[in-house]
């Protein structure tokens, strides 16, 4: 599962993982207890301070959806806070939107805009 | 006798034929590289081997170098069996860090950066037991090591408590290893297709492994040190006046015996020196009443026997380690779970 940060974007770094793990971690696709890389990692991997990393991972543990231990690192809370269906459908809806609208300006074949997110979502 | 002398040729042809075979025939080919991985050779994917490992060759060799002479010159303040340690001490920490620095740095080519979530733990791309053949060195290292002090037949000369410190100290080899090692695991993975990040994983693997096998060979040379402690502590220079035994000095340092007036053609009176090779001296006189007076040396404690292996074992056991982490780049991945884990 892959974390995308655009360092351009209003948006701060932070809170763009933040966000991030927020969602998966409450649609499921985190499991409980799963481990998450260490901040020097992902902070590299970003090309972001490793204190921005720490930032998200502070604010994610705060609202009880990671858990950090020392020399264990951090991992996804046994029992975190779940995201209501209604707000993961709506965000999904507006996902889909933003997605129709770019294909239908970019003039691109449907079947085949689809098919790379098919093949995207399967990799 | 003449067994003794084919044991040192064959000691001596052994250790000139791995240096002559880490220096000449190490050189790292990204081909071969590229087979025992399993890798498919792209152009664009061979380049980045070959840079990757002739860097990580250059700075392996360099750090390797300087740390020699580093050691070697250091150690030598201890005698011989501490230079050759001190030396080997040097040589395989400069492994560790030539081969850690080498490791490439990436920036990123747009404001958009993608991370996986998926923990790269150095576990994954080390040996098997690796992580385990590592803490019982150490802990040999570390219970040989107290076990030849408390059971030495003397307080601890300067030179041996020196030994018996660098030996202990070469420990500290266990937390700079892990931090080198999580240093190269931590480090930024390349934006491309899943098959460079295979060859970037492999690249990490073998880095990896060079620094596991430095870090052991680090080990051995403090193996190497407290058996070398303990054999200079359990053996001891003796003054026997007939069949007994007047006077016991710690036999790590120059001793010479004269009688106490030369000229004289019955000497009663012998004088003992001793000289620490701090450079401390000692001097004792010894009454003969004209028995014969012989100086010996006698063998004491019980580590004594297995310290002499000790010292051949961890000097072997430094070179062939040393060896290992020259070879690290054409050994394949042994774990297969860092490749799944990477894409």
């Amino acid at each position: 599962m892959n974390v995308v940060v655009d360092a351009a974007a209003a948006t701060p770094p932070y809170e763009q993982i933040r966000a991030q793990v927020a969602r998966m971690v409450g649609g499921g696709v985190l499991a409980p207890g799963m481990r998450l890389p260490t901040i020097q990692q992902l902070a590299n991997d970003l090309a972001l301070a490793p204190g921005t990393v720490a930032r998200a991972y502070k604010e994610l543990e705060r609202d009880g959806i990671v858990v950090s231990k020392r020399r264990k690192g951090t991992s996804v809370a046994d029992a975190p806070p779940k995201v209501p269906t209604r707000e993961i459908r709506e965000e999904l809806d507006a996902a889909v939107q933003r997605f129709a609208l770019a294909v239908r300006q970019l003039g691109a074949d449907p079947d085949e805009a689809l098919g790379k997110v098919r093949r995207l979502l399967e990799a | 006798m003449i067994g003794l002398a084919l044991f040192e040729i064959i000691m001596v042809v052994v250790v000139v034929a791995i240096l002559i075979a880490v220096f000449a025939g190490n050189r790292p080919r990204p081909e071969r590289f590229m087979a025992v991985n399993g890798l498919d050779p792209r152009p664009d994917d061979l380049d980045h081997v070959r840079m990757v490992l002739r860097r990580t060759w250059v700075s392996r060799l360099a750090g390797g170098v300087v740390g020699f002479a580093f050691g070697g010159v250091t150690g030598a303040t201890l005698g011989g069996a501490g230079a050759i340690a001190g030396a080997g001490i040097g040589l395989l920490a400069g492994t560790m860090l030539g081969i850690t620095i080498a490791q490439p740095r990436r920036t990123p080519a747009s404001s958009t950066r993608i991370a996986s979530l998926t923990v790269r733990d150095a576990r994954n791309y080390l040996p098997r037991r690796a992580r385990m053949a590592t803490f019982g060195l150490a802990c040999v290292v570390a219970g040989y090591g107290i076990f030849a002090i408390a059971s030495a037949e003397y307080a601890l000369t300067r030179t041996t408590t020196a030994t018996f410190v660098l030996g202990f100290t070469t420990l500290i080899a266990l937390s700079v290893g892990e931090a080198f090692k999580r240093r190269t695991v931590e480090l930024r993975r390349p934006d491309g297709d899943a098959e460079s990040v295979c060859v970037d994983d492999a690249l990490r693997a073998s880095a990896l492994r060079g620094i596991h096998h430095a870090t052991i060979g680090v080990l051995m040379c403090g193996l190497l040190l407290v058996g070398y402690g303990a054999v200079t502590t359990q053996n001891v220079a003796t003054v026997q006046v007939g069949d007994r035994v007047v006077l016991r000095m710690p036999s790590d340092g120059f001793i010479q015996m004269e009688p106490d007036r030369l000229l004289s053609l019955h000497p009663r009176r012998y004088r003992v020196e001793w000289t620490q090779p701090g450079g401390v001296k000692h001097s004792r006189l010894i009454r003969t009443g004209g028995a014969r007076i012989t100086l010996n040396s006698l063998d004491v404690g019980p580590l004594l026997g297995i310290g002499y292996w000790v010292v051949v074992f961890g000097f072997f056991g430094a070179l062939i380690e040393w060896s290992r982490a020259a070879k690290a780049w054409r050994r394949p991945q042994t774990t297969p779970s860092a490749v799944e884990v990477a894409v």
